[in-house]
């Protein structure tokens, strides 16, 4: 009998009316108490074997699967997923649609009292959960009504209720914001580390999660890599993938073992950096960014506050200028107000006091398709805008609205510009995630606006794709466009060459400058609730930051060899 | 402030409120069967009586003062509905009765059905706003409905706030590519709606399945049987709220008419 955590046997799958395999031949090992991290690209079956391992493949979606897979010594394939139920706490992507009940004790109750468990054996495991999690707070509280990260504990307080031996999460870190994940991750920690449970995380993004691994796999339909999270990163790195910015500083400027913790990098750095004429890296001097906006004020906002309905202040008086050619990053916590900001640009939402002027226009006094005209907003959803049969007609939908007209070779053009003119024919719901998030951008870019506002634009996508939007992004620029985006991926902030970085926190602007200044102020950085990138803090801890503020690993790096090459 | 939409009105007026009050307390099969009494006694057609029935309704409503903030929202929610009903009542009388219509009468009937939906909506508000489905799951099981059956009003209850809420950020995305359901005839803005209804279906069903998982994981249907962590007792205050109401309306309904 086997009795490892998790054993699949030359698993291989196929969704229904699929030709090709989503997984193939994969076998892997997992034993008690490993906590161990699958990573991959997007559309590399992550979750595909997430769903193999809880037994919704094939009992629930069907499809073709051969091979063996046990979990905790029991055949998932055979049994069913109920089979598993109590052996194994799961929580999966989105984890707001996995509330079932109101009440945050009744959710937590919930997988208990369906398995039959005594009143008081429930009780006391809500009691144990709330407290291991440090969310007693929430006990009785509406999940309709809780943050992102608070769901998030919900759903694994939810999971863990069970008491089981074994953790399964698909993507924890995708919506949270940096501070969301560093709690979660010390959570799963210490589960691993204190209780014992075998952790297994399915996740691209592997700056945080990297250092907590005992094992990483790398997953593109087969296991290309399976082993030391160290070395898996390095073959990472040549897959594209994303890894933490301290390793890509040391893969850049020697060859082996790049540490995966910062305190492990510090030393290093520091000795890296010890003769360097600190005379010699005037900050604003040092880097490539210097690309000037024009002084045209092209949004302008004052004084502006918004309050939903029953009064709560979504935002506290606003004060921002954007400028024609301007690159600006809205940086904040999930909840800090940054959606509220960016839909008073195009009129979605209009002030309850103060106002916003966009090209001049009052936005209280002109509609959402005039302002539309002049700002283009991508939301964070694509989903939420598809309807059409094709990625073609989707793109002629926004033309036609706008009132150009059916002008089908200006929407294959734009279609090109953005490598998607193959597809055009397909149905926004065939495409991958980075085609859909390049299709949602098509359909604002297709009539021109001046300027382009992004939400969340990185949210559920990996590095390459986030790379392939810089890409978009940066053309955009250079065409002369206006650029805003809201995020909280403060890694991609640190890639992009913002010119302003305006730091939001319970409605108010905390600060807004140049990303140099903004980023490197830890203080404000943790009153906004967001973490640093990690090579400023890298630098900060390193104590270099007086004389040098490189934002990301490429710039560092750059420094480090131009310090070698001097040094001989 | 910015205003909330008829659907935000009822979503608030009918949604549980986490606050803790008197009816908080009360067990759900007590708070349902008041609500089925209330509904029941606006049989009557006698317009002091149905006053009457409004004030024993008010009078309740001041153990948990909020309810009638609650109430506000959801009739200001229903204010079309009650306006077009009452609207559609006077078009037909006129037409119906012609030269002899009954003003007075019209207008009592009129305030009558203003008062049915005013006490209807308050019993319904007082148990949705205070009572979780979990509570009335609970309770109805006890009374021999199957739970995986009751479940399913659970997820509605549960659903409707977010369905309606990406409903809203899905007309957003479209008003910001130039969808104006403002403009247009009844048939034009009918089409409109296809770029909201489709993406909002498909939504749905991704978080349809996405639930479905979720309960299968956690052992949903497993067994016929459920326990529940907070076995409901039915207490003294619950029997007595109940013996009042029912002896109130008894003696409001039996009152001969003066």
């Amino acid at each position: 009998m086997n009795r490892s955590a998790v054993e699949l046997r030359n698993v291989t799958y196929y969704y229904p009316n699929e030709h090709s395999p989503a997984l193939e031949d994969v076998s892997l090992r997992v034993d008690y108490g490993e906590f161990i991290v699958v990573a991959g690209p997007s559309g590399g079956g992550k979750s595909t074997l997430c769903k193999i391992l809880l037994g919704l493949i094939p009992h629930l979606y069907g499809g073709r699967l051969t091979g063996e897979v046990y979990i905790d010594g029991v055949n998932v394939v055979k049994e069913g997923v109920k089979s598993i139920v109590g052996r194994v706490g799961a929580v999966l992507q989105v984890p707001e649609n996995q509330i079932v009940n109101i009440i945050v004790e009744e959710e937590i109750a919930f997988g208990l009292e369906n398995t039959l468990h005594e009143p008081e054996v429930i009780v006391e495991r809500i009691n144990e959960v709330l407290e291991g999690l440090g969310i007693s707070h929430l006990r009785n509280r509406t999940t309709y009504t809780l943050s992102g990260g608070e769901v998030q504990k919900v759903a694994l307080a939810s999971a863990l209720a069970y008491k089981p031996k074994v953790l399964i999460l698909d993507e924890p870190l995708a919506h949270l914001d940096p501070l969301g994940v560093r709690e979660l991750l010390s959570i799963l920690n210490r589960l691993y580390s204190r209780d014992g449970v075998t952790v297994i995380v399915v996740e691209h993004r592997l700056t945080e999660l990297a250092k907590y691994a005992t094992r990483l796999v790398i997953l593109d339909k087969r296991i290309l890599f399976d082993g030391e999270p160290g070395r898996a990163l390095e073959y990472s790195m040549k897959l594209g993938m994303d890894v933490p910015p301290v390793v890509r500083l040391f893969k850049s400027i020697r060859a082996n073992n790049p540490p995966l913790r910062l305190d492990d990098a510090v030393k290093e750095v520091k000795e890296l950096l010890k003769n360097i004429d600190s005379g010699a890296f005037n900050n604003s001097n040092n880097y490539s960014e210097n690309r000037e906006s024009s002084k045209e004020k092209v949004i302008v906002v004052e004084d502006l506050w918004h309050l939903y309905p029953g009064g709560r202040e979504a935002l506290r008086g606003i004060n921002l200028e954007v400028c024609r050619g301007d690159f600006i990053a809205i940086v904040g916590a999930n909840g800090a107000g940054k959606t509220t900001l960016i839909k008073h640009f195009n009129g979605l939402l209009k002030p309850s006091k103060g106002r916003v002027l966009v090209f001049g226009k009052d936005t209280r006094r002109h509609t959402v398709a005039e302002l539309a005209k002049h700002v283009g907003v991508v939301f964070q959803n694509p989903l939420h805008q598809f309807f059409e049969e094709s990625a073609l007609k989707e793109v002629m939908f926004t033309l036609k609205s706008m009132g150009f007209g059916i002008d089908e070779g200006r929407a294959m053009s734009v279609l090109k510009s953005l490598d998607l003119h193959d597809l055009a024919t397909k149905s926004p719901y065939e495409l991958s995630v980075g085609e859909q998030r390049r299709l949602a951008i098509a359909s604002v870019l297709v009539y021109e606006p001046e300027v382009i506002v992004l939400d969340e634009p990185t949210a559920g996508i990996d590095y390459s794709l986030k790379m392939e939007l810089l890409k978009i992004l940066l053309n955009l620029l250079e065409k002369g466009k206006t650029v805003v985006m809201a995020t909280h991926d403060v890694e991609f902030l640190a890639q992009a060459p913002v010119n302003k970085v305006v730091l939001m926190s319970y409605g108010e602007v905390l600060a807004q400058g140049n990303p140099r200044d903004v980023l490197y102020d830890a203080h404000l950085l943790a009153k906004a609730r967001v973490t640093p990138p990690q090579i400023p803090e890298l630098v900060s801890m390193a104590g270099a930051s007086s004389y040098m503020r490189p934002l990301n690993a490429e710039e560092l790096a750059s420094i480090i060899n131009f310090r070698c090459i001097r040094s001989g | 402030m910015a205003k909330r939409s008829i659907f935000e009105n009822l979503n608030y007026a009918l949604t549980y409120e986490e606050l803790k009050g008197f009816y908080h307390k009360i067990d759900p099969r007590a708070k349902l069967l008041y609500s089925i009494a209330t509904i029941a006694v606006l049989i009557v057609n006698d317009l002091q009586k149905l006053l009457m029935i409004l004030i024993v309704n008010l009078v309740l409503a001041l153990l948990y003062v909020r309810i009638l903030n609650r109430l506000a929202t959801l009739l200001k929610g229903l204010s079309i509905f009650i306006a077009s009903i009452v609207i559609f009542n006077v078009l037909i009388s006129l037409l119906l009765a012609g030269e002899r219509l009954d003003i007075y009468n019209l207008l009592e009937t009129q305030v009558k059905a203003i008062i049915r939906v005013v006490i209807a909506a308050m019993a319904l508000t007082m148990f949705l706003a205070t009572t979780t489905p979990w509570e009335i799951v609970q309770g109805l099981s006890k009374m021999g409905l199957k739970y995986t059956y009751l479940y399913t009003f659970i997820i509605a209850l549960r659903f409707i706030p977010i369905v309606f809420s990406e409903m809203r950020s899905i007309y957003d995305a479209q008003r910001s590519r130039g969808l104006e359901l403002e403009k247009g005839g009844v048939l034009s803005r009918l089409k409109k709606l296809t770029p909201i209804f489709i993406p909002t279906v498909v939504c749905s069903m991704l978080r349809a399945r996405d639930l479905v998982e979720a309960m299968e994981l956690k052992g949903f249907g497993c067994s016929d049987k459920r326990t529940f962590h907070k076995p409901l007792k039915f207490s003294r205050i619950d029997a007595g709220f109940i013996l009042t109401t029912a002896i109130t309306y008894a003696s409001i309904v039996l009152t001969p008419v003066l």
